[in-house]
């Protein structure tokens, strides 16, 4: 038997489809990644600092493979599904009784789709936290601004398909806010829905968005950002502590571990230097390994384990299905998917124009332009000169800007504003002169762009959770443990 | 194979000029196109022809209509008053992002269950984040009932009289 396989393996055949031989040698692994087009945009080594699992949390990895993911269980959910009213409908309730495995594919879908969100947006934090967008990556960083736009626009148009209640209310709200922007507003909305409310027309627009236009956009962006990736000289890394002066003599927390941290985690950053940041660092004070089996064992069982989870999440839950869209009636209260509630609850306190453009806008310019600025990399500890004035300073901006989240709103956005109180009550701590054990150095550490990340990081949550569990019929303030969750 | 570098084969002034010139052309025509295809595929986008409908609707004889009443027409979305001043119809999309506004008899008021604004009956904001009152949609008396049209919007004071 044994013979057999290890004769198929050095048949005529085999050997015409894979070049190389049985990968025991080294020679043959790395040929194995060399020469396959799907494993080829890794390099044949790895360093072994890249892959350990805390470095990535292979949050980028398993977004791609959720996309791997959505598309296969999405062509299988396009055999049956009609985008048209009311079939589009009625085919969900096919899926559900008559379509063999259709309830299971259906709720693949649709978790594996609020999977993806989640891990790209975890991807993106990590990301900025590990400061990980310096050059030579500031573009792949815009890139990755790209693909989160698409991946909620991918979101938001599949939202529409199953033509429930839920659905048409999500993107009436939705369509309206595209509506509300200045000048062009009208007319995009036209192109979107393809007449002046959501019907046939708004249906088979989302559908060909959702199943052709934004897919496509996303596997080439996916490809071009893995294959900058690698241009990049791979994962960012920062140097190695040992033996080299850049540490100015301050004291790294000691072993390899500290510096290996967030790069703020020194107080004087320690960015490699261009030799290192434009291509393969020293090979000389940097362990390697073979990327076949290392890299793609960790990969595999990665993608495994997502794999096994989505697939008992959709075994165990389904996903939700109102009933048929009904222009007339909107249901109370309308709830958009829960990464769009924290817009949503901003639609509270703010007219559209601010809440679902210019806020949105904002944050993803502010986000695209982030590694132009140098920001959390390389800075000098925020309080080592003039503590007293800078302290003066950072309350004077606090109180100015809780004024600026008052002005135009329907209300105090607490959710915006505690957050930022926190954050300055977090910092003001650092700048105090009280050693604090472990807590005090590395609040004294952070850099500023790092506060202001956090700040927009909690706001992003509060408002979420708020939304989420906090506002009923109306939306009204509930309590969640005493009216429910709506 | 004998390489041949364009980079150093000789040139002269006018030549390069020559070049340059057809370079522009060739580009501008492409800039052309690009631009044409754009446009000619936003008006492909944009259609032409819509069904969406009549807005007019008959909503029936002002003497069932009370003084104090608010008919809700859910199909239509249009909520028609008989106000101390007269009869006004209302549409009962909410102007803050669309959704499909509720009167609440009880506290005799007008509420939108995506963010909460409300309104009065006569379609001012009472409060909440919508800026713009309800807008009011044109209503005429014809052979003794009343017509509402839902494509054409009318000043916020206008009431008809009976
Ligand atoms: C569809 C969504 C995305 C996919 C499939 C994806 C995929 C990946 C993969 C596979 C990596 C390798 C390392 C890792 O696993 O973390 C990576 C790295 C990276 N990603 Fe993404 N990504 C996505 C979205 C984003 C977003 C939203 C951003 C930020 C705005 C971003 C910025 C980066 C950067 C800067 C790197 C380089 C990190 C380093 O060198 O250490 N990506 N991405
Ligand atoms: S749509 Fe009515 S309050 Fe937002």
């Amino acid at each position: 038997m044994r013979d057999l396989g290890r004769a198929l393996l050095r048949s005529r055949v085999w050997r015409s489809i894979a070049r190389h031989g049985f990968p025991d040698s080294n020679r043959n692994r790395s040929l194995a990644v060399l020469t396959n087009f799907f494993l080829h945009f890794h390099p044949v080594k790895v360093r072994l600092r890249a892959i350990r699992f805390t470095r990535t949390f292979y949050l980028g990895g398993l977004s791609a493979a959720c996309f791997l993911i959505l598309t296969m269980s999405g062509v299988l959910l396009m055999f049956y599904y009609r985008p048209a009213v009311p079939h589009a409908y009625n085919d969900m309730k096919d899926f559900a009784f008559v379509v063999s495995s259709g309830t299971f594919l259906r709720n693949l879908h649709r978790w594996t789709a609020h999977a993806m969100v989640g891990l790209v947006l975890a991807h993106m934090a990590w990301t900025f936290l590990r400061g990980a967008y310096g050059p030579p990556r500031e573009f792949n960083w815009v890139i990755g601004i790209g693909l989160l736009v698409a991946t909620l626009l991918l979101s938001y148009t599949g939202y529409l398909l199953p033509w429930d209640q839920l659905a048409y209310w999500a993107v009436t709200v939705g369509t309206h806010m595209v509506a509300a922007t200045p000048l062009v507003g009208p007319e995009i909305e036209l192109l979107l829905l393809g007449g002046h409310s959501i019907n046939d027309n708004a249906l088979v627009r989302f559908y060909v968005l959702h199943c052709v236009v934004l897919p496509m956009t996303l596997a080439l962006g996916v490809g071009l950002h893995i294959w900058r990736l690698r241009k990049d000289g791979g994962l960012h890394l920062p140097a190695l502590p040992m033996g080299e002066d850049t540490n100015h003599g301050q004291d790294v927390p000691g072993s390899e571990e500290g510096a290996e941290g967030s790069p703020t985690d020194s107080v004087r950053l320690v960015i490699p230097n261009v030799e290192v940041a434009d291509g393969a660092p020293d090979p000389g004070d940097e362990p390697m390994v073979m990327t076949f089996p290392h890299l793609l064992l960790r990969e595999v069982v990665a993608f495994l384990a997502l794999a096994v989870l989505l697939v008992c999440a959709s075994l165990a839950f389904d996903a939700p299905l109102e009933g048929i869209a009904d222009p007339a009636r909107t249901p109370n209260p309308a709830k958009a998917p829960w990464y769009f509630l924290g817009l949503q609850e901003l639609l509270r306190y703010y007219a559209p124009v601010v809440a679902g453009v210019l806020l949105p806008s904002l944050c993803i310019v502010a986000l695209a332009v982030v590694p132009y600025f140098r920001v959390n990399i390389e800075r000098p500890a925020l309080w080592q000169v003039a503590p007293l004035r800078r302290l003066a300073l950072l309350w004077l901006a606090i109180a100015v800007l809780t004024g600026v989240f008052r002005v135009g709103a329907t209300g105090i956005v607490w959710s915006i504003v505690v957050p930022l109180w926190l954050v300055g009550a977090a910092m003001s701590a650092g700048a105090l002169p009280w050693r604090g054990g472990r807590l005090g150095p590395w609040l004294r550490t952070r850099s500023l762009p790092f506060w202001i990340f956090t700040w927009f990081l909690l706001s992003a949550i509060a408002l979420t959770v708020v939304g989420a569990l906090f506002r009923g019929p109306s939306w009204r303030f509930t309590l969640p443990w005493r009216d429910g969750i709506y | 194979m004998p390489f041949v570098d364009d980079l150093r084969l000789p040139c002269d002034e006018d030549e390069l000029e020559r070049r340059r010139f057809l370079a522009l052309l060739g580009s501008g025509a492409l800039g052309l196109t690009a631009a044409g295809t754009a446009v000619v595929v936003a008006r492909y986008l944009e259609p032409d022809v819509l069904d969406e409908g009549d807005g007019r609707f008959e909503v029936g004889r002002p003497d069932a209509l009370p003084l104090g009443t608010v008919l809700v027409s859910r199909a239509r979305k249009v909520y028609v008053v008989h106000g101390p001043r007269g009869f006004y119809a209302l549409s009962a999309v909410c102007t803050h992002l669309g959704c499909v506004t509720g009167h609440e008899p009880g506290q005799d008021r007008i509420v939108c269950p995506c963010h909460g604004s409300t309104f009065d009956v006569t379609g001012r904001v009472t409060s909440g984040p919508a800026t713009t009152r309800l807008r009011r949609l044109s209503l005429t008396l014809r052979r003794g009932v009343l017509v509402v049209d839902t494509g054409q919007p009318v000043g916020d004071d206008t009431v008809l009289e009976v």
